[in-house]
């Protein structure tokens, strides 16, 4: 019952992994648990083979159907998330995001590759079965510009739709949580002692 | 033998029109490198006329012209504004009414213009599958130009002038490519004409 993190990008560090590390950041100010699944760190052979019953994969795969909710952060490769989210979105169950809140974030060279989000992401995310896919973040690479130091500086205008977008997020994260809470467990009709 | 002609379908209501602008730049680029007739059917004329018809057996002689015009060209040069991140309601409205197996095989130029870059993949993911529909033959190179990219309704950034040539080298090809197929068949027609005398 928390937020996870899967990072898309191959390389470290990344633009895409810094948006989600300020999103993460922005979590743990307001007290919303979450963790991170970095894809790089799954064995690769295990990833392009398909083989769902590797230990590693299994565990990612446990983590991903015990979040509540995700972020995916992936860069945008010709047009498209990156062949490393999309091999780990492969060995998932079909309706492996069922109930299940998500954030897509990416990061592109340039702003003519923004609707990768919605026509290449979203369509994958969606036949998942999710609750909600929000609105994503696409930030060109400019906006995330890298420091001196070799850190990487977001640009006022991301940060802004960032935070936007967490307020969004830890709002149905909550919605989510509490409805489940009120759930009632189902009494099967024999066991009914009394109606109104 | 008459020549290949270029039908732009310009799919902006409004007028001026950057989508018109670009079209044109492209068309012009084309007829730089081949001559060629062209014909232009702009929403701006006929998108309010259209609009009042759904089915295509009821319309008025100039709409059923200007479909022809698209069913007939040799290379089409379709360019559409961005609304709400696709092609404008009437755009669509055009070829809904175009025949299901009348662009088949054609070679079909894609061009696009939207507020900003970030609309630039609608030609990939709107303008393309649509004439894939079709089994029309789009051209590699799609052509998209946000506002800044076209100042005073000219073409003025470098980087969307190459594609423009880039795109335009490419229709030129298969242009020419039409018209060597188009007199080879006549000479096989006229061979075989003249066994026959």
């Amino acid at each position: 019952m928390s937020i996870l993190f899967l990072q898309g990008s191959p390389v470290e560090p990344s633009r895409s992994a810094a948006l989600s590390g300020f999103v993460a950041a922005e979590l743990d100010r307001r007290g919303v648990e979450n963790t991170r699944l970095k894809l790089t760190d799954l064995p690769a052979h295990a990833l392009l083979h398909a083989r769902f019953g590797d230990p590693q994969i299994r565990a990612a795969s446990e983590r991903v159907a015990a979040a509540s909710a995700l972020v995916i952060a992936t860069p945008v490769y010709k047009a498209a998330y990156s062949g490393l989210l999309k091999s780990f979105l492969d060995l998932l169950p079909q309706n492996g995001l069922d109930g299940k809140v998500v954030l897509p974030l990416a990061t592109a060279g340039s702003p003519h590759h923004a609707l990768a989000l919605d026509y290449a992401l979203r369509p994958v995310l969606q036949s998942m079965s999710p609750a909600l896919v929000l609105p994503g973040v696409h930030a060109t690479d400019s906006t995330v510009a890298k420091d001196e130091h070799g850190n990487y500086q977001l640009s006022d205008d991301i940060i802004d739709r960032l935070l936007q977008a967490t307020d969004r997020l830890v709002y149905e994260y909550r919605a989510l949580l509490s409805r489940r809470a009120q759930q009632v467990e189902p009494v099967p009709f024999d066991q009914v002692r009394c109606s109104v | 033998m008459s020549r290949l002609k270029v039908v732009v379908v310009n799919g902006s209501p409004t007028r001026p029109s950057r989508t018109r602008a670009l079209a044109e730049s492209v068309l012009a680029e084309i007829q730089r490198e081949v001559a060629v007739d062209s014909d232009i059917v702009d929403l701006a004329d006929i998108g309010t006329a259209l609009g009042a018809h759904l089915f295509r057996n009821a319309l008025p002689a100039s709409l059923e012209e200007a479909l022809r015009s698209i069913e007939g060209a040799d290379l089409l040069l379709v360019a559409s504004p961005v609304y709400k991140g696709s092609y404008p309601g009437l755009f669509k409205h055009v070829f809904d009414l175009v025949a299901p197996e009348a662009l088949t095989g054609k070679p079909v130029l894609l061009v696009a213009t939207g507020g900003g870059d970030k609309h630039a993949l609608v030609i990939e993911h709107q303008l393309r599958p649509l004439f894939g529909f079709f089994r029309a033959q789009t051209l590699p190179t799609g052509v998209y130009g946000a506002e800044a990219d076209l100042k005073d309704y000219t073409v003025s950034s470098e980087a969307l002038a190459s594609r423009v040539v880039d795109a335009a080298l490419e229709a030129a090809r298969a242009l020419r490519q039409l018209g060597a197929e188009s007199a080879s068949a006549a000479t096989a027609r006229s061979a075989r004409t003249s066994v026959a005398a």
